[in-house]
């Protein structure tokens, strides 16, 4: 068992504030899930988790290390991210790709040894992506990028991982697809999964856990059933609404009010 | 099937890499036998031996020696800048690294009128400067990279001019030494060279391959590239100074030749037809290009131009062709 803990963080971008004491717990081999409206910093906590940001205040605790003294090889051993619309570079095969996220166990001058193999064989099989291997990445549609993308996350093989808006560009079935193996990732592997998600309504099926944030700081925590409320999206959102039952799976759902109807 | 594709890639790789040598040997080879006089294979493998044939010995070896080297350093200086920049216009030549050398070398020969070791060392500083300089007016953010590609471009031009300005007011006498400067030539080549060369290429390229992955890595995003467990800061400072060492010393040398660090990167990707292992690549098609143009300057035209006048004619079409691409892309390799 291993703990995340992010303490007294802050950050700022320039001068701007994006995170102000932000204080949480990821509760280990579940799913969480932040939620905010566009601009209040969720990307940014991502980030600031993950050691791509570094902040001004405060600390990210892995283990009750702090993940800078990490070493950067060691700490990619344990957690990955899966950013935001990755760039492909021009002329990368699909297997090229995934195989780069064997990069933190391999050392200069070898080859990919015959357990990089085993587990980049095993991400592309989960992702179904086999079979496109030797085709180049930039001509993939959107949908099979994301699952090219997913299959490196797990050819990086870690006990956490991160996603910032993993499912967003992708038709709906897509959306559901990637979510389903995230489900069964952390089901079979125990893997710790922390997310960004736009839909409210996909997070509130897909998590254990909510993290909800307003400009920046961190307004509720805890279960789906727990803390999805009319007021919390008034005050996170600043939209009126119904939370009903999912018809399906019996977690809350949150029924959006406008002011038309065509 | 995975394995299977891993292992057509490394094999696809050696391939590459043995054809290139086998065709850089037989290009020396070509060298060696080709000029004033003709020589047979045979002759020249005898000189070789005996050490007794003042042409092929003295004068057209270390050509081909010095040739290979520096074509095999501005290669994969070429090619470690487009990779990191992520972008095909970067190169040591384009953005004004080889000219800083050449500037600084053409000062120190028509101002100080110094000459030999001095003017070599002159020129790495001089491009130690000059990349200093470009360095300076972008940190290494993502967004500053094209920033940097174009303070490079303006740089390039103006020490060209600069370079221009200085031979159009030097002495005649001092001329024809300052004129490999202008556009890099083999001419005057000696084994001292090839001696001072060869272990600086061997180090410093052995550390560019040695961090190559991490450059590949880097080369997707510095977002992906942190939770990989790169160091970005660290291995992007490692391949910009290691890489601008390369051309300096290359371009202290034989001057900037023109274009060959700019265009090994890309034939060696276009011929490797992956990413992970083309640096070795991208050195031998630089030495191939270089002796190719060589032999091209010594023996086809009418006239004995520099190696840099060919090398240059060879990448100007390449040059526009890529700020057109570039252009309809918005500026992204």
């Amino acid at each position: 068992m291993h703990t995340l803990r992010v303490q007294q963080l802050s950050f700022a971008y320039d001068k701007k504030e994006v995170l102000k004491d932000i204080e949480l717990q990821i509760p280990f081999g579940k799913i969480s899930v932040i939620l905010g409206a566009n601009g209040c910093g969720k990307s940014t906590l991502l980030k600031n988790m993950c050691k791509v940001l570094r902040p001004q205040k405060g600390q990210v605790l892995l283990d009750q290390k702090e993940i800078w003294k990490y070493k950067s090889k060691e700490l990619a051993t344990r957690m990955g991210l899966m950013p935001q619309s990755a760039q492909v570079p021009e002329g990368i095969s699909v297997f090229d790709l995934v195989s780069r996220g064997r990069f933190p166990y391999r050392q200069a001058f070898k080859a990919l040894d015959s357990k990089d193999l085993q587990v980049i064989t095993t991400a592309m099989e989960w992702m179904n992506i086999t079979d496109i291997a030797d085709k180049q990445v930039d001509s993939l549609s959107g949908g099979q990028r994301q699952r090219v993308w997913m299959a490196l996350a797990l050819a990086q093989d870690t006990d956490i991982l991160f996603l910032d808006e993993p499912t967003t560009f992708l038709d709906i079935q897509y959306q559901i697809e990637i979510l389903d193996r995230l489900y069964e990732l952390n089901q079979k592997k125990q893997t710790t999964i922390v997310m960004v998600l736009h839909d409210i309504n996909l997070a509130a099926r897909y998590s254990h856990h909510l993290f909800a944030l307003k400009k920046g700081s961190l307004v509720a925590k805890g279960k789906p059933e727990e803390i999805l409320t009319p007021s919390l999206i008034k005050d996170v959102y600043g939209l009126d609404c119904k939370i009903i039952e999912d018809p399906y799976y019996h977690c809350p759902m949150v029924l959006p009010m406008g002011k038309h109807k065509a | 099937m995975i394995k299977k594709l891993a292992y057509r890639q490394r094999r696809q790789m050696w391939v590459c890499i043995c054809l290139l040598s086998f065709m850089v040997i037989l290009f020396s080879g070509l060298e060696l036998m080709w000029g004033n006089t003709f020589y047979s294979p045979w002759e020249v493998i005898q000189a070789l031996v005996h050490q007794d044939n003042f042409a092929v010995v003295q004068l057209r070896l270390p050509r081909v020696l010095v040739g290979i080297l520096c074509g095999f350093a501005f290669g994969i200086a070429g090619h470690s800048f487009q990779t990191m920049f992520r972008n095909p216009l970067a190169s040591p030549d384009i953005m004004g690294v080889s000219s800083g050398a050449a500037s600084f070398a053409v000062f120190g020969l028509l101002v100080l009128h110094k000459s030999g070791i001095v003017i070599s060392i002159l020129s790495v500083m001089g491009a130690l400067f000059t990349s200093f300089l470009i360095y300076r007016f972008a940190n290494n953010t993502d967004s500053k990279l094209t920033k940097m590609i174009l303070v490079g471009l303006g740089m390039q031009a103006f020490l060209q001019a600069l370079i221009s300005y200085m031979i159009l007011k030097a002495a005649p006498n001092d001329l024809s030494n300052a004129m490999r400067w202008l556009s890099g030539s083999l001419n005057h080549s000696s084994m001292d060279e090839v001696l001072r060369l060869l272990p600086i290429v061997v180090l410093i390229g052995g550390i560019l391959m040695w961090i190559q992955p991490h450059v590949q890595i880097l080369k997707l995003s510095k977002e992906m590239a942190i939770p990989l467990g790169v160091n970005v800061k660290r291995i992007q400072m490692l391949v910009f100074v290691c890489a601008v060492i390369l051309a300096a010393v290359a371009a202290s040398t034989t001057g900037p030749i023109a274009s060959v660090a700019f265009l090994s990167g890309p034939i060696a990707q276009k011929i490797s037809r992956q990413n992970q292992n083309s640096l070795p690549i991208a050195g031998l098609v630089g030495s191939l290009i270089v002796l190719l143009a060589d032999c091209i300057s010594q023996n086809v035209l009418p006239i004995r131009y520099p190696v840099g006048v060919i090398t240059g004619v060879l990448g100007a079409p390449y040059l526009i062709y890529t700020l057109l691409r570039l252009n309809k892309k918005g500026g992204r390799g």
